[in-house]
Order: structure tokens, then C-alpha cells, then sequence
């Protein structure tokens, strides 16, 4: 630990945000087990919604929804995070109501705007499909149980990391991998103190942080104004209202709209609002144009190619 | 029949039930030793995780962020220890509390730190801003009174917090009055003090929140709660402990009763047989109309006449087809005539039907059996018998069977254990067949062309049992076509087998034995040195007597299963606990006995939940297996290795006579199992931490398991892969060295701590270039203390790290004052390999670096100790190369001389100075050992291009002496003694050269 510490820490020793290591895979099978799983709509009360169906790897890992739609059309509360690099978060969900992933999985399966479905009926749908029963009884000394479902998945989601971006290689000492400007951004970014919430691997993912802590934030409300209290719903502590997870801006770019409500289309009026109401500080639109700019270099590859 | 399958298949459903209910319970008691060290282990992990937590929050506030992945991190594994517990039913609710408490303050911490942070960036900001409006309003009492403002709350904020609560008032009394001194309406001027003045809320705010927070964090009581769940753990597991000695009683009664119901449902089968086997036999006498023959009597004149057969079958002369009823009677065996005449007479004169046994003298003289039945044909006017008619049937060798089964049912159930039922077996065959050999022989298990025989009959008495090769004699066809029989000439037909001819055998007949799979595992067979009769009915006593051997033989492959499973692990096939009490209790009486000591090792494997993780069960499995192995292997023939479940292991050497012993033998086993596992790919690194404890034979095993156990823990905190002997004081001494560590702690804390600076000068030129820091101790009450006085308590601790960056804050500050008083020195700092080698070390040293940017960083050294770099020599030549190429700090190895380098090693570290050990100098001049020594290392420094220095020169000598063999500086008593800080520049003041030094530099000029 200490060795590769010091070792590959040479380049990024003192930058508050670390590269995204490589992708480290196990098992291929299990992964392609994992894989098909996360794809598989079957798993839904209507057989119309696969995990993949909101946390589409397409589309940056998320839906580009303001929130997404489950079965029968049933609209979501929160906008949906994305799925790349989850593993990197510290806990799941915007309120961080889940410490893994494998906890985060029960959310979406049985919740009734999402699969609405249940893992009883699952283990139904993989007992009648052979290739299924083939692939678990082959990697798996107990079979088919939620446990081994979720760790199928679960491993696959390991593999979802967006390592290589154009930043991650500027980090490694690859100085011409920025252009000036988007170094400038960073420079900008850190000197605004987004550092302060946003940094380590995930630039973000491991702290609770207050939304609306300079001036009040507006909420846009998608028909449940719960889900606004944040980590105030989960412990009910008067000290934990409107403290949500810190997103991970990793492939920020690809993942609009914009916080726990999806209340920011762009880019340019995400940096502009967590100026206002995070920090209390007037931004030039230059400097937002600047950090923009640097954000977008933050967007990884998968499977060696770019997002 | 039926009833009796319903009846014996319930018990054997309530066998199994019985069986796997005492192996549970036995199971479990084996397994709760493993679950006892898990827990330990988890609550060790929480206290672990909660100081590492609460260090990467510390160094998050010494302004690494990304740390904030470390904490992160570190609050996932307290989560997971945390819900282990719960689910583990541990009674740890003070514990999880105040580790909850922790936690909820560390997520406050992140939060709060993270505003901090930035209010810290903004409030400046905000403050320059509304500067620049008011400059350009030209308001200069404004401005002055906001530069006074953004001061005190910069200066309140970063070290006054929570420490000055009337400055706090002061400051936000002179915020009120400053947003009063009216700055017009809605004037943009109104909107940057609103800003300033939110900005400076904020910053006091969360500065005195992180203060806060930083405050009860660091009073946390995790240690000790952990120590006293730990203690009250151990207390109930010693009453587990006892509990489990009753569930071990238990099994033992379960197992005799099983023992006993496996005899009595063996002896039910048996008896089934041997009915069926009768059935079969009767049916077969009558089939035997050979044998059969028809007799009348006609009883008026009690003329009995005998049918023609009679001569064949009875060996009569043909006038003796009529005789007398007296005439037959004197005919029969002496000891059944009376019996069989009153019946015969009897049914004469009744006429009733009669059927008798008895013996009936052949013409060659011999007694034959003969079964006789018989009724009335006709009959008078007055119901009274004329004619009686029957058929007599010769059961000579029915009779003979019957006592060889009679005896066998009579040999087996409570004489199984004493007597050999195999020689009853052979000896009763042979006696019953008239033949003169007869053997029961098994299949070998792991050579199937081998058998040994179990009993051998030969010529009328039991012979030595003996092996041979089946290929080639005639129980090879046993084997091969399920019985084989040879009348006569068995010779011929054989012509390789000695044996046969050897005993002059001739004929020969077997059958072989099976097992309940129906597979071949031996054979019974007789053998005659005369021809041998054909017989359906031998051959089926040889096949029931099969049976019963084959049954008698799974009886004893059942009774070592049991015992085998009694007594051993089964995935390893060690000794299980109950075997190694008693070995254990073998060892003691042979210790008392020949005055020798008993050692017992605890040895647990380190890192092997990782293996099982990354590899899943079965590899793990494999690698306790290799383990064992491994062990056995390194331990001598008399000694015990023994698996308490888990990765956890006793072995209990027997026959030692000292410490040194055990660990000359502990040595190999470490050795032995760290060496590389191909299990899988890649080869597995595991090691193990043993801990060991030895008695003369006082002690009971218990005890010393859970003392092994101590030790063994102790070998984890020394960093595993090494063994430990347990110390009786141990306990005591931990108590008395956290208190000295807390008094360590205060003491750095009260500025007790100090640096003494001992001169380096280059005796050549007799130029001073350097100092190095040496740390005392200024104790209020017990005066100087010098560094191995307390160093060697905080060995290995974090306060070691505290104390090693203290020092070079200290000498770095020191550098600083000498620089601005125009004195250039370089400071030596030593710094301990566990510092070396923290977390961070290299990115704290630069920071202190960054924080002192006015000393040069060329004008430090540090000092590492050349031993400390053997361990790990890649690891450290890294960190220490960091130091030297991207800090351009200079290294030098201490002590050089002591640390068994190899020229090998030099080469690799990237060290600018080896400082010769004391010990080699101070004898210099009278032991050619040292001196030998010295020439070498300064020829090695010289080659490698090392500075070299002496340390501990006391005298001009030395130094001669010391010049000639070319080293120039030097360090000692006899050059200056290590002086406070305040004493150098006096003593450089007052310095001059040690001119004998200087004049061996002109002579050599």
C-alpha cells in the first residue's frame, strides 16, 4: 500500500483529486453473468425495466431524464445517479440510505416506480431459464440465491470504473493532455474551494455535505417533497436536513440534467448555482466557462474506448 | 418381516438423527474457538479502524483533502465490524455507541471541514472586494476597521477558536458596530458587507465546529471500551469453555449408545439370515432324493423293512432290507436310542405320524444323522396302526452346518471384541468341510493384485497370517469370476503358485466377500490335499459365511470411521481437540516423569481471510490442507499438530529442554509456511503468528491454549510471520507501559521534550558543518532523561510518529534561528522505521519542508538505522529516494556495521552518508577486529562514493587513527558533548581545531 502510494504518487502528489485506477477484473464469467442480469427486463413487474434502462451505459451511465420512468410509466422522485464508478461512492443513493451497492439494489427492485418487482419472483424468472441456471450453478457452490444475484451484479458494477480520462492522464504527468484553457479551469476550480466537497478519486462521493449551505436553495419539487430533506428522512436528525451525498463529478458532462431534483440542464447552470448557493460567490462568466471546460475533461473511457 | 423393516429403518433414522446431532454439537464446540478469536478479532478491527479513522481526519485537517477517501473508507469498515457484531449477537452496545458517536462526529467533521475550508478562501475574498469598493468610496476609517476585523476573525479562526470566548464577543461586537456604520440602501456597497459578513459568520462558526468536534473526537473511550468488552469476551468464552466440556461428555454417551445399537441391529440382520438359510436347506434335503429313502413297519410283528436305497445311502448289505424294530433301535447312537425308541413305540402303538433326528451307525462304522418321518398307511377295525410307511433322509452334513452356524451365532455379539470371529470362521469351515486348510484373506485398499489374510486354518490349528500376490492363484478367479471351485489336480492349473504345492494341495474351493457396494474386498476359501466333492450346499455355506465376514469386516471399517471421526478434523485429518487432550495429558505424564518440558503453539495464519475471499472456500480449503501438511512436516514424529477449526492450529512439542529448542523447531514451522502455496496461478503468500507457551507439567491445556493464544496475539502486534513466548507479566507490563506512554504523551505535550545538538566536524580542516539533534527528556521531577529512557516504550506507536515529526519541526526551527543569526549547520535528525515507514511520511515531511521554506532543505539529513532497512528493502530505498531526489533532504545510515549489510544492500540505498557504529571506534586501536572493520566500511564508502562519518570519538588517537584509514569526520566526546540548543553558537564560538588532526593533514600535505 505504502509502496504503490509513494510510488505512483509522484506525479499527483499534492492535487486533491486522485486518478481512476484501472479496471481490475476477477472473474469474466461472473461479470458476463453480471452483465446480462443488469440488462435483463424481465426482472420488472411489466417486464419492461432492466437496471440498464435508467443507468443506460450509453448515456453516460444515467437516462438524461429529470427523473426516470419505471414500469407502467411511473415517474421517479430523484434524478437517477449514474452507474459508472459507482463503486467509488462511499455510500448509494442521494441520501446515502444504502452503504453498498449490493444494499442499493434492493431500492430500485422493489420499489414501485422503479422494477416493482421482488426477489422471490426474480429467482422465479432465472429457475426457468437454463443458460441462467447453467452460468450459477457453474460459479456458484449454493446456486441461485439473492445473495449470489446481487454478487453477479455487484462484480459487474466493479467494472463499470471510467479510468484514462483526459484529467486522469494529466494527473499521471501527461501535461499535454489539457489544452490551457482547461488547465486554467482546473486551476479555477480550486481556487473557487470546490476542492473542499469535490475531490479524491471520485471528485466527490465520500462525505455528506449541506445542499443551500450559503442561501437557501430552491427545491424543484417532482411530487415528493420528502425526498428534499435528504439524509434528514434516513436518521430524522434536525442536523442531517437538506445534507446530501456529494456527486461524484466523474463524466460529469454526460450526466445531465443536474442534482438530486434534475433541476439544471446544463453545465454552465450547475457550476453557476453550486457558486451561489454552495460557496456565496459571484462567478464571472468566464471563470464558469472555464470550469466547464475543465469538467468536461473529467468524462473517462470504458472499456478503452471514451464515453 | 415387515414390521421388522418399518422397525429397523426408525432406528436407523433416529441413528443418523442421534449421530449428526452429537457431531453438531461436538462441531460447534470445535468451531466457537474460531468464533471467540473472529469476534476478538472485530472488535480489535473497530478500535483499529476507529484510530485510523480519526488519523485521516487529522490529516484531512492538515490540509490533505483527498484523505477524505481514506476516512471515507475507514467508516465503511467500521460499519462493517459494526454489523458483524450485531449479527454476531456480540453484547457490545457501550462500544457500538460510542464508535456510532465517532462516526456520526466524523461525517459532522467532513461537512463542516469542507465549509471551513472554503470560508476560509472566501472570507478573504469577500473581505478584498468590499476593500476595493470602499478605497474607491475613500472611506478610510471603513477600511480600517475592516482590516482590523478581517484580522482579529482570521487570526480568532485559525488559533483562538473555542480558547478566547470574550475575543469571539469582542469580534462579532465589532461586526454589529461596523454593518452600522451605514452604508447607504440598496447600494451594491450594502451587498458585498452583506457578503463579508456572512463569509465571516461562517468562518467563525465552523471553525469553532471543527474545534468542537475535533475536541470530543479525540476523547473518545473506543481503546478502553474495547479492552474491557475484550476482557468480559474472554470471561464468557472461559465459560463456554466449560459448557462445551458437558456437550463433549454427551457425544461420548452418544457415540457408546451408537456403538451399541449398531451391534444389536447387526445381530437382528443376522438372525434373519441364518432363518432364511435354514429355509433354503430344508428345501434342498428335499430335493436331495438321492439321499431319500422309503422305509415301512409293520407293527404286529414289529418287522421294520427298508427300502432299496437304504444300502447306497445307509451302507447296508441287502439281507439286512428286514429287521427287527430291537434290531434298528440297536442300530442308533447309544446317547439317542432311549429318546427315539419311546416315540417310535409310541406312535406303534398309536399310530400318530412321528418325525426324528438321531445318529444311525454306518457300515464303515461312522455315525451318519439321519432325519426320519413317518405315518400310519393303515389302519385296523379298532383305529389301531397295520402298516406304518416314511423316508428316512441322511442330514449328516446338514447337522454338521447347523454347529458351524450355531457356534458363529454364538461367537458374535459380546465376544466381537475379544475374540477373533475370523479364526471361528476358518477353523469351524474347516472342521465342518473335513478339509485341511481354510483362510479368509482381504484386498489391499491401495493395490488391488494384493491380499492379507485376516485368519488362516491349517492342518488343525490357527496359522501365522500372511500376504500374497493374487496373480497366478486360484483366488485370483475368486476375485475375477465371483467364486471358483477345482475338484482335484489344482497343480496343473496352477502351476506358479508355490504355496499350493508347498502344502500339497489338491483341491480347492472360494467365494469371494463384498462390500455393500457390491465391490470385492476379499475372499474365504478351504482347501484339501485330497479331491473335494462338488456341493451345492458347501458352496452356500461358504456364501453365508461370507455374509458374515463381509459384515463383520464394514463393522470395523464403521468402528474406525467413528473413531476416526471422534478424534480427528476432517477436513485435514489432524488430531482434533479431544486427541490432543489426551495426547497432551500422554505428554504431561511423560514430562513429569523424565523432567522435561511441554510447549504449546498457537499458530495462526496471517492474511488468510483474504485468500478466501479473493479465491473463494475451496482454495482455502486446499491451503489449510497444504498447511497441515506442511506442519506435520516440520514438527518431529512424536509430536502433535492439532486444528482448533479456522486457520488456527495447536502443535504441542513434547521432550523440550529449553526455550531455545522450541524455537530452533518454531523457527522451521514459520519458515516453512510462508514459503509460497501453488494453489492456484499465482502462488499464495501467507505466513503465520505463533504464540507459545511451555510448562514442566503443571499446567492444564486450557490454560495454556488461551496463554498460547495471548502470545500469539502479541506475535500479530510485532507484525506477524514470527512467533512469541507468552510472559507471565505480560499483562502487567501492558499497563505499566500505557501508562508510561500516556506520561511520554503529556510530556510532549508540556514541551518537556527537547533536542540536544551534538557537533560533526571534519577533522581534516577542522571545519564544524554539522549538528546532529539528539532528544531528551526534561522531566519536572526526575531530571534529564536520555532518549533510551522513554524511546523504547513508544517503539512501534504512533507517538513515535508524533514525537519523530516533532523533532523535525523542532531542528527545522532551529535551522531557521541559526540561518537568521548567520550560522550554517547541517542537522542530522534520526528517524525511527516505523515513522519511515507511516502512511504519509514523505508527503508530511514536505509539508513541514513547505512550512519552514527559509531552512534548506540540503542542510538535513536524516539519519535511519542501517538494521531498520534490512526488513523491507525495496519499500525503504523508495521512500528514501523520494526523500533524497524530490525533497533534497540527504540520508545517512546510522550505526553502520551493526545492521549485517550486504554489499548488495549499500548498493540499492540511496543513502549520502554511513555514520560508522561507536562500537567499532571506541576499540579501534586495541581489537584488529574493529579495526579490520572500520577499514572495510570507509574502503566500501569510499567505493560506493559515500561520505563517511565516526561516531563516538573520544580521543586524538581515534582520530589519528581514523584520518589514516581515510575517514575525516567525526563526531563524539572527545571532540564536544551534545549541548542545548542556546550552548552552540558559545561552544562555535570558543570552538578551535584539535590541532593534532590539523598537522596530520599537513604531514600527509
Amino acid at each position: 500500500m505504502t509502496l504503490s502510494y509513494v510510488a505512483s504518487g509522484h506525479a499527483h502528489n499534492h492535487e486533491p483529486i486522485i486518478p481512476i485506477p484501472d479496471v481490475v477484473i476477477t472473474s469474466v464469467d461472473k461479470v458476463k453473468l453480471g452483465e446480462r442480469l443488469f440488462h435483463d427486463a424481465r426482472f420488472s413487474s411489466d417486464q419492461s425495466v432492466s437496471c440498464g434502462s435508467c443507468h443506460s451505459l450509453i448515456m453516460g451511465g444515467a437516462d438524461g431524464k429529470v427523473v426516470s420512468v419505471g414500469v407502467f410509466g411511473r415517474e421517479g422522485v430523484v434524478n437517477t445517479p449514474t452507474v459508472f464508478n459507482s463503486s467509488l461512492n462511499f455510500r448509494q443513493f442521494w441520501d446515502g440510505r444504502a452503504a453498498s451497492l449490493s444494499e442499493q439494489m434492493d431500492g430500485p427492485i422493489n420499489g414501485q416506480h422503479e422494477m416493482d418487482f421482488s426477489w422471490p419472483q426474480i429467482i422465479k424468472v432465472i429457475e426457468q431459464d437454463a443458460e441462467y441456471m447453467k452460468a450459477f450453478s457453474e460459479y456458484y457452490s449454493k446456486g441461485v440465491t439473492v445473495a449470489n444475484i446481487k454478487n453477479a451484479i455487484v462484480v459487474y458494477e466493479e467494472t463499470l470504473l471510467t479510468p484514462n480520462g483526459r484529467f486522469d492522464k494529466y494527473l499521471k504527468g501527461d501535461k499535454h493532455s489539457l489544452s490551457k484553457r482547461e488547465i486554467l479551469g482546473y486551476q479555477r476550480f480550486k481556487e473557487y474551494g470546490c476542492t473542499s466537497c469535490h475531490q479524491g478519486v471520485a471528485i466527490g462521493g465520500n462525505l455528506y455535505q449541506k445542499l443551500g449551505f450559503f442561501y437557501e436553495y430552491t427545491y424543484i419539487q417532482n411530487g415528493d417533497d420528502e425526498s428534499d430533506l435528504g439524509r434528514y428522512r434516513v436518521t430524522g436528525k434536525e442536523e442531517d436536513r437538506y445534507m446530501f451525498k456529494v456527486p461524484s463529478l466523474r463524466n460529469v458532462a454526460l450526466t445531465a440534467p443536474y442534482f438530486h431534483d434534475g433541476s439544471e440542464a446544463t453545465l454552465e447552470g450547475a457550476v453557476e448555482k453550486m457558486m451561489f448557493y454552495q460557496l456565496g460567490s459571484a462567478s464571472s462568466a468566464e471563470d464558469v466557462q472555464l470550469i466547464v471546460q475543465f469538467l468536461k475533461t473529467l468524462t473517462g473511457e470504458y472499456q478503452g474506448k471514451q464515453l | 418381516m415387515n414390521s421388522n423393516n418399518k422397525s429397523t429403518t426408525f432406528i436407523l433414522v433416529s441413528l443418523v438423527i442421534l449421530l449428526l446431532t452429537a457431531t453438531w454439537s461436538f462441531v460447534n464446540f470445535q468451531l466457537d474457538y474460531g468464533r471467540h478469536h473472529e469476534k476478538n478479532g472485530y472488535i480489535y478491527k473497530l478500535q483499529y479502524e476507529a484510530s485510523k479513522l480519526i488519523h485521516n481526519i487529522l490529516l484531512v485537517e492538515n490540509g490533505g483533502v483527498k484523505h477524505f477517501d481514506y476516512v471515507a473508507k475507514g467508516e465503511l469498515e467500521i460499519e462493517k465490524a459494526l454489523a458483524y457484531l450485531y449479527d454476531n449477537d456480540v453484547e457490545a452496545d457501550v462500544l457500538v455507541d460510542e464508535v456510532g458517536a465517532l462516526l456520526s462526529n466524523v461525517s459532522k467533521i467532513k461537512s463542516s471541514y469542507a465549509v471551513y475550508l472554503s470560508s476560509l478562501l472566501y472570507f478573504p475574498k469577500s473581505a478584498d472586494v468590499l476593500r476595493g469598493q470602499l478605497i474607491k468610496e475613500v472611506n478610510t476609517i471603513k477600511i480600517i476597521e475592516l482590516d482590523v476585523l478581517e484580522r482579529d476573525a482570521l487570526l480568532h479562526a485559525s488559533f483562538n477558536v473555542n480558547r478566547d470566548q470574550a475575543k469571539k464577543l469582542l469580534i462579532q461586537q465589532r461586526m454589529k458596530s461596523f454593518q452600522n456604520m451605514g452604508f447607504g440602501v440598496d447600494s451594491y456597497t450594502v451587498s458585498l458587507v452583506q457578503n463579508f459578513v456572512k463569509h465571516m459568520q461562517s468562518l467563525l462558526l465552523h471553525s469553532e465546529q471543527v474545534s468542537t468536534l475535533n475536541q470530543s473526537l479525540l476523547v473518545n473511550k473506543v481503546t478502553e471500551l474495547t479492552q474491557v468488552l475484550i476482557n468480559s469476551n474472554n470471561e464468557s468464552f472461559d465459560q463456554a469453555l466449560v459448557a462445551a466440556e458437558v456437550v463433549k461428555k454427551w457425544f461420548y454417551a452418544a457415540l457408546f449408545l451408537l456403538a451399541f445399537v449398531v451391534i444389536i441391529l447387526w445381530r437382528t440382520r443376522q438372525n434373519i439370515h441364518k432363518e432364511l438359510l435354514e429355509n433354503a436347506k430344508m428345501l434342498n434335503i428335499g430335493l436331495k432324493s438321492a439321499k431319500q429313502t422309503q422305509f415301512s413297519v409293520n407293527v404286529k410283528p414289529r418287522r421294520v423293512v427298508l427300502g432299496k436305497l437304504y444300502s447306497s445311502v445307509f451302507g447296508f448289505d441287502s439281507k439286512e432290507f428286514d429287521l427287527s424294530v430291537d434290531d434298528w433301535l440297536s442300530n442308533i447312537h447309544v446317547d439317542d436310542r432311549a429318546a427315539i425308541g419311546i416315540t417310535f413305540n409310541a406312535s406303534l402303538e398309536t399310530g400318530e405320524p412321528f418325525e426324528l433326528d438321531y445318529r444311525w451307525k454306518s457300515r464303515d462304522k461312522t455315525w451318519l444323522w439321519v432325519h426320519t418321518v413317518g405315518q400310519t398307511v393303515e389302519w385296523d377295525a379298532h383305529q389301531l396302526p397295520i402298516k406304518i410307511a416314511g423316508i428316512s433322509t441322511n442330514v449328516t452334513e446338514r447337522k454338521r452346518d447347523e454347529k458351524v452356524l450355531r457356534i458363529l451365532a454364538e461367537s458374535n455379539a459380546s465376544k466381537t471384541y475379544d475374540t477373533n470371529i475370523f479364526q471361528v470362521v476358518v477353523k469351524e469351515l474347516a472342521l465342518s468341510q473335513g478339509v485341511k486348510y481354510g483362510f479368509i484373506a482381504r484386498i489391499d485398499d491401495e493395490n488391488v493384485n494384493k491380499v492379507e489374510t485376516l485368519a488362516v486354518w491349517a492342518n488343525g490349528d490357527y496359522s501365522d497370517n500372511f500376504s500374497y500376490n493374487l496373480i497366478g492363484t486360484p483366488c485370483h478367479d475368486i476375485v475375477n469370476y465371483e467364486g471358483c471351485f477345482y475338484p482335484h489336480s489344482i497343480q496343473q492349473n496352477f502351476p506358479e503358485d508355490a504355496l499350493l504345492v508347498e502344502l500339497g494341495v489338491v483341491s480347492y474351493m472360494g467365494v469371494p466377500l463384498k462390500d455393500g457396494n457390491n465391490n470385492i474386498i476379499g475372499l474365504i476359501s478351504i482347501m484339501d490335499d485330497k479331491p473335494m466333492v462338488e456341493s451345492a450346499k458347501r458352496r452356500q455355506l461358504l456364501s453365508s459365511l461370507a455374509t458374515r465376514v463381509e459384515s463383520e469386516i464394514e463393522l470395523e471399517a464403521v468402528n474406525h470411521r467413528l473413531e476416526h471421526l471422534a478424534h480427528y478434523d476432517a477436513l485435514t485429518g489432524l488430531p482434533n481437540r479431544a486427541l490432543l487432550s489426551d495426547r497432551f495429558l500422554q505428554a504431561k505424564a511423560h514430562a513429569l516423569r523424565t523432567h522435561s518440558l511441554i510447549a504449546v503453539c498457537f499458530v495462526d495464519l496471517d492474511d488468510f481471510k483474504p485468500v478466501n475471499d479473493q479465491y473463494g472456500h475451496g482454495v482455502g480449503d486446499q491451503l489449510i490442507i497444504e498447511v497441515a501438511e506442511r506442519l506435520k512436516k516440520s514438527i518431529r514424529g512424536d509430536d502433535t499438530v492439532s486444528r482448533l477449526g479456522g486457520d488456527e492450529f495447536i502443535i504441542l512439542l513434547g521432550e523440550i529442554t529449553s526455550i531455545a529448542e522450541s524455537k530452533l523447531l518454531l523457527d522451521r514451522v514459520t519458515e516453512t509456511l510462508s514459503e509460497p502455496y501453488k494453489l492456484v496461478e499465482d502462488d499464495i503468500h501467507i505466513s503465520a503468528s505463533i504464540g507459545f507457551t511451555m510448562t514442566s507439567g503443571g499446567d492444564d491445556l486450557d490454560a495454556m491454549i488461551r496463554q498460547a493464544d495471548k502470545a500469539m496475539y502479541s506475535a500479530k502486534q510485532m507484525g506477524k510471520n514470527r512467533y512469541c513466548l507468552f510472559d507471565r507479566d505480560h499483562a502487567h507490563q501492558a499497563i505499566k507501559k500505557h501508562q508510561k506512554l500516556e506520561d511520554i504523551k503529556q510530556a510532549l505535550e508540556n514541551d518537556e521534550m527537547c533536542l540536544y545538538y551534538q557537533p560533526k566536524v571534519n577533522m581534516k580542516t577542522g571545519v564544524v558543518y554539522g549538528v546532529e539533534a539528539l532528544i531528551r527528556w526534561q522531566h519536572p521531577e526526575k531530571g534529564l532523561i536520555p532518549p533510551f529512557g522513554f524511546l523504547p516504550t513508544i517503539e512501534n506507536t504512533e507517538l513515535e510518529v508524533d514525537l519523530g515529526v516533532w523533532v523535525i519541526r523542532q531542528a527545522l526551527m532551529q535551522l531557521v534561528t541559526w540561518k537568521e543569526a548567520g550560522i550554517t549547520l547541517e542537522v542530522s535528525v534520526n528517524i525511527s522505521s516505523y515513522h519511515l515507514l507511516s502512511v504519509g511520511f514523505v508527503e508530511q515531511l514536505k509539508d513541514v519542508l513547505d512550512e519552514f521554506a527559509m531552512a534548506d532543505p540540503e542542510n538535513i539529513q536524516l539519519e535511519v538505522l542501517e538494521s531498520s532497512v534490512i526488513g523491507d528493502i525495496e519499500l525503504i530505498s523508495n521512500i528514501l529516494k523520494t526523500c533524497r531526489e524530490e525533497l533534497g533532504v540527504s540520508i545517512a545510515l546510522d550505526d553502520f556495521g551493526t545492521g549485517y549489510s550486504s554489499l548488495a544492500h549499500l548498493r540499492h540505498l540511496p543513502a549520502n552518508v554511513i555514520k560508522i557504529d561507536r562500537s567499532f571506534v571506541m576499540d579501534i586501536l586495541v581489537d584488529n577486529n574493529d579495526y579490520a572493520i572500520v577499514n572495510g566500511i570507509i574502503s566500501l564508502a569510499t567505493a560506493f562514493d559515500l561520505q563517511v562519518i565516526a561516531e563516538g570519538v573520544e580521543t586524538n588517537d581515534q582520530g589519528l587513527m581514523l584520518l589514516d584509514l581515510g575517514c575525516e569526520c567525526a563526531q563524539g566526546y572527545g571532540i564536544a558533548l551534545p549541548m542545548p540548543a542556546n550552548d552552540i553558537v558559545d561552544w562555535l564560538a570558543d570552538y578551535s581545531p584539535n590541532a593534532e588532526w590539523l598537522e596530520d593533514k599537513k604531514i600527509t600535505a
